[in-house]
């Protein structure tokens, strides 16, 4: 019951989540510990992490598969030279089926270093649904968070999310799309979109 | 500067800068190096442009909006012929919106033509090509002609001049939007009209507005434009011109030949009469504002002009 009502939270949510994350966008926990680096169309690069519990970088996977896992994603956008770092934590609501649901709560800071120099910080969450298992998996997701800048002012970022993610025994490969808006008082609404695609690989190493 | 005065130096350094040990200050001083050759260095906020003739140029500057965007403009002004702006040539400024999903440089010719007579024309870059989906920016580049960039060649080019805003197409309505944001002192709607829904905004801050058209625009239809143009607060002018098509606006008709929308007059002449057109509007409204506009435009050949 509380998850159904920490996923229907996430959901109504009028505000939450935004700029970078490819991590949240999934439904199904990683087994074990990945890192990824991805690209975008819009000039950005990104890495990342995937730190399950109870999964150590070196030791043997676990037997009781993961619920929960620790997500870092650092990115820096070379056409807006924005460097981004979010940190958050992803639950899987459900059991690792066809349809696999998690959700993540993070916080992610901006640094804006040109121009009117800013800094950024705010919450974000995420509701994903996975349909497929480890080794293919199509993924919709919902983002959404506040940010605040202390000279930019707010904005509400809301986005959805289609990923399609196959796994080759440790390495995997991903591609997705994003579309959405940043709900702002001062600007009204920014449409936003973007692809990315992915390479990750799966320790333990 | 000798090696105890540099010592000295770093030491005010450390202390303002509350760098308490002195092994910190080559590291963070390699950090910031690294971070701004990362960053490009800064926005672009160019001193010179590159020469379009011998009396215009164009430069690209970058302005910091929406939080993390980096928004560019192409800016067009008078100038000499090694690129370097030309202040006592300037007359006025002019902040241009693009049609949907029509690239900015489909425009260059209109802003070149507007430059190489005295004024200075923002054309700002949208995501997808689509002004709808950002309509702040409109409003960013007619703040970066109004307060320039210190030390570049928009610094002080304006001072004390007017500035329009205006479109082409989606773009006029975009215009019309922005214009709610943050106010020019003119509008210019280019095969296009206002949104009705700004139309009491628009009516409570009136600036003269010019609605230019084509007679065989068969995309905005003359009866619409001509309808909406007159929902527009006066002063305001309709200027049709004759034999020209919607995308006659832009640096090629390819378009609208191949949906079978033939216009009447060859490009170069609808270019010679759309720039002359919005440039006699700029002068009537952004120079002279002897309230002359309708009267001047009715000297364009091939218009058919009613103000109110």
């Amino acid at each position: 019951m509380k998850r159904l009502a920490l996923a229907a939270l996430l959901a109504l949510s009028s505000s939450a989540h935004a700029a970078a994350p490819w991590l949240s966008l999934h439904g199904r926990v990683t087994p074990s510990p990945l890192l990824l680096a991805y690209g975008t169309l819009g000039g950005a690069a990104a890495v990342g992490f995937s730190l399950p519990d109870g999964v150590g970088l070196r030791g043997p996977a676990p037997e009781e598969r993961p619920r929960a896992s620790l997500l870092g994603e650092a990115s820096f956008d070379f056409l807006d030279r924005v460097a981004e770092l979010r940190v958050g934590r992803q639950w899987q609501l459900t059991a690792p089926r066809l349809f696999t649901l998690s959700a993540t709560l993070a916080g992610a800071a901006f640094f804006v270093p040109e121009g009117r120099t800013d800094v950024g910080l705010g919450p974000d969450g995420a509701l994903a649904l996975s349909i497929g298992g480890d080794t293919f998996s199509a993924d919709l997701g919902l983002q959404a968070g506040a940010e605040a800048f202390v000279q930019g002012g707010v904005r509400f970022p809301v986005r959805l999310g289609l990923g399609l993610t196959a796994r080759f025994r440790q390495w995997t490969l991903g591609l997705n799309g994003r579309t959405g808006v940043d709900v702002s008082p001062t600007t009204f609404f920014r449409v936003r979109a973007e692809a990315m695609v992915v390479a990750g690989w799966y320790g333990p190493w | 500067m000798d090696g105890g005065s540099d010592a000295v130096a770093s030491q005010r350094f450390n202390r303002i800068g509350g760098l308490a040990h002195s092994a910190t200050f080559p590291k963070a001083c390699g950090l910031l190096a690294a971070l701004a050759c990362l960053t490009g260095c800064g926005l672009a906020a160019p001193q010179k442009g590159s020469p379009l003739s011998d009396t215009a140029a164009v430069a690209d500057f970058e302005s910091r909006v929406d939080q993390t965007d980096v928004q560019r403009t192409h800016v067009f002004f008078p100038a000499s012929p090694d690129g370097a702006p030309a202040p006592a040539q300037v007359r006025g400024g002019f902040v241009f919106v693009q049609g949907g999903a029509v690239g900015t440089s489909q425009y260059a010719w209109l802003a070149q033509a507007l430059a190489e007579r005295g004024f200075v024309v923002a054309v700002p870059e949208h995501d997808f090509d689509l002004a709808i989906v950002s309509i702040d920016r409109a409003s960013e580049a007619l703040r970066l002609l109004r307060q320039g960039v210190r030390g570049s060649a928009l610094d002080g080019l304006l001072l004390n001049r007017r500035v329009a805003l205006g479109g082409h197409s989606l773009g006029g309505v975009v215009a019309g939007k922005a214009q709610t944001l943050t106010p020019a002192d003119a509008l210019v709607f280019l095969a296009s009209y206002a949104d009705g829904a700004d139309l009491p905004a628009l009516t409570a801050r009136p600036v003269p507005s010019l609605v230019l058209a084509g007679a065989d625009d068969c995309r905005a239809a003359r009866a619409t434009v001509e309808q909406a143009a007159a929902q527009l607060p006066s002063p305001a002018v309709l200027s049709v011109l004759t034999g020209v098509t919607h995308m006659q606006f832009t640096a090629s008709d390819a378009a609208d030949l191949k949906a079978n929308c033939i216009p009447e007059v060859d490009l170069d002449t609808a270019h010679q009469r759309i720039a002359l057109s919005v440039q006699r509007f700029l002068e009537a409204v952004l120079v002279r504002k002897d309230g002359s506009q309708a009267a001047v435009l009715r000297g364009v050949p091939g218009s058919e002009v009613s103000g109110r």
